[in-house]
């Protein structure tokens, strides 16, 4: 009679054994492990709530594998890509060049799970995680390959992150973070729970379903297969965490309040515009605000909460930043739309605006000023005045532009003084983020210090530009040539 | 026990527990089991096209023996991870039953 897996499991799994002639703590470094002040026996304890097995996972991977490419090679022969709205190929430009590399990235944070986790359990669950990551970075590739002879753009899949482009500069500076430079525990709390439990399923599964109502089905599909992997591998971070709240609930509670605020900003730049603006209005299914409640507050913060996590300390500013922040990066990402990779969607039609006003009650008095003043110089032949002439200032933490992290009108400035050197913040909760941890963070200078040091050069926008790497076959304008401002006129 | 359709806008219920299956035939057949392993529960879905929330209140069973009637042929349950991009709640696989829970829920059983 066969055993079922079941029965053999934890002995395939705990494959441990005890030193003798070399110390654990030199096998096993806490600067690697981060166990820190946990008791080494604490981590048996940590039991995976998603159990792998190598021959289920080969079938299985097998599996997903054949159903996206046959849905790739169906649609390629169907020419479905050529029929998209190009709005919505600015969400695909942009997640491509945001996250391929980040993918990459992980394959390096999982094989470190492999050799420097705490408990042999985990060590095993990471050789999964690390296939898994090697298999997105290469769908992402190969996705991109077979596009990038109708649209040069896919190249920037690959080239984005060797770029020193503002947006993607962003993007590194968290993972490298959480990712390249974090321990096994924290990047657990940070990558496992916080992104890829949380902040992932708002890209690959909500995103997902506007980029399938907008009849990109390959796409589509490639996103919600990933995040079937995604789902899996995101659960070394609850037996991680349940240590953590038995033996050192600050650090657990400190590590995933910092990820969640970085997290939420760098979805409001990725996701927000992507979801509110760039998917055509027939097609979306709900606003990122709604997209936002049912993924992050219900779905995530829940499960957090079981584990005897606090909502963090900043919690309601977090939900007023639900109805503005995306916005504000949306309006500032298209205005400095020639330091981007991709066409943005003004996305401020008149009907566009009325489902506006509709999901944010506040759209109009926050944002519509604005967008009127832009419509009358478009109307008025004057292109140029809606262009910018200088840099935003960056945060020294989320390296994104400060403005309205929290509310449109909330400008107070945020600074702090760190050896020296005054660093500035979106928020108060950045601020916060650096004064718990500042050699995190110092010395890491954005796109905009560097301008002001001279770094790059001339100093102006078109030096900024060729420093970001922004060639003209791919720099930013308006992706429906001011139509929609034209509809004013009319109306 | 009933089988409750959400509006597409309504409010979900934080402690609502369960799979999140892409939208298709695999998708039917798990509502269908989840209603057979939890008979002392109401299950919630919430259809947005692409993908299927299938939830009960503070914990939901699926086991392999509901699951292999409704769709009729053998399934191993791992194989549910194939369609299965997310899932709400704490979470234990065994061969012939994956469990999602809330250790704190008042709907906890």
């Amino acid at each position: 009679m066969l055993l079922n897996r079941d029965d053999w499991y934890e002995t395939s799994r705990d494959l441990d054994w005890t030193f003798s002639y070399v110390d654990p703590n030199e096998v096993f470094p806490a600067s690697w492990s981060g166990a820190g002040d946990v008791p080494a026996d604490a981590w048996q304890d940590w039991e995976e709530p998603f159990r792998v097995s190598y021959r289920d996972y080969v079938r299985i991977q097998r599996e997903k594998e054949g159903g996206v490419k046959a849905v790739g090679n169906a649609l390629s022969r169907a020419g479905v890509f050529e029929k998209l709205d190009p709005a919505h190929l600015a969400s695909a430009h942009l997640h491509l060049g945001g996250t391929c590399m980040v993918e990459q990235m992980a394959i390096t944070m999982q094989s470190r799970f492999c050799r420097f986790a705490p408990t042999p359990k985990w060590r095993n669950l990471g050789v999964f995680g690390m296939l898994d990551e090697t298999r997105h970075a290469q769908l992402d590739l190969r996705f991109a390959h077979e596009l990038l002879k109708v649209d040069p753009r896919f190249d920037w899949t690959l080239k984005a992150f060797h770029t020193n482009e503002w947006g993607i500069r962003a993007v590194k500076a968290f993972f490298d973070d959480i990712m390249l430079n974090a321990d096994c525990v924290e990047a657990a709390l940070a990558v496992s729970l916080t992104v890829e439990h949380g902040f992932t399923n708002m890209q690959f599964v909500a995103l997902a379903a506007d980029a399938m109502a907008a009849g990109d089905i390959n796409w589509s599909n490639l996103l919600s297969s990933i995040q079937t992997d995604e789902a899996r591998h995101a659960q070394q971070g609850f037996p991680t965490l349940a240590v953590l709240m038995e033996h050192d609930p600050e650090r657990a509670q400190q590590a995933i309040d910092v990820a969640f605020w970085r997290s939420t900003r760098l979805f409001q730049t990725l996701t927000g515009p992507a979801m509110d603006y760039y998917t055509p209005l027939e097609q979306r299914k709900m606003s990122f605000k709604e997209f936002m409640l049912e993924w992050i507050v219900n779905h995530h913060e829940r499960i957090l909460e079981d584990y005897g996590l606090k909502k963090p300390w900043y919690w309601d500013d977090f939900l007023r930043s639900l109805e503005t922040a995306h916005h504000s990066m949306h309006l500032g990402m298209w205005w400095y739309r020639p330091t981007l990779f991709f066409k943005p969607n003004a996305g401020v039609s008149p009907a566009e605006r009325e489902w506006l006003r509709e999901k944010y009650p506040t759209w109009e008095r926050d944002f519509g000023y604005i967008w009127d003043q832009i419509i009358a110089n478009v109307q008025a032949g004057d292109v140029p005045a809606t262009l910018p002439e200088t840099l935003p200032v960056l945060c020294n933490v989320t390296h994104l532009p400060i403005g309205g992290a929290c509310a449109p009108h909330e400008l107070a400035e945020h600074k702090s003084e760190y050896k020296g050197k005054v660093y500035r913040f979106d928020s108060h909760i950045s601020k916060w983020c650096f004064d718990v941890d500042p050699e995190r963070y110092a010395d890491h200078p954005t796109v905009v210090d560097r301008f002001l040091a001279g770094d790059i050069q001339p100093m102006d926008l078109p030096g900024a530009l060729a420093w970001m790497g922004i060639t003209p076959d791919v720099m930013g304008d308006d992706v429906y040539d001011y139509a929609w401002a034209r509809e004013y006129v009319n109306a | 026990m009933t089988i409750i359709e959400l509006e597409s806008d309504a409010a979900l219920d934080v402690d609502h527990v369960g799979p999140v299956i892409r939208a298709g035939r695999l998708a039917e057949c798990v509502i269908d089991a989840v209603a057979a392993d939890n008979p002392d529960r109401d299950v919630v879905v919430v259809d947005r096209d692409d993908y299927v929330r299938i939830h009960t209140r503070g914990r939901c069973r699926l086991t392999r023996e509901s699951l292999e009637r409704a769709l009729g042929e053998a399934f191993q349950l791992e194989a549910l991870e194939i369609e299965m991009p997310s899932f709400k709640g704490r979470l234990r696989t065994r061969t012939d039953e994956f469990l999602w829970y809330l250790t704190t829920s008042d709907g906890e059983a």
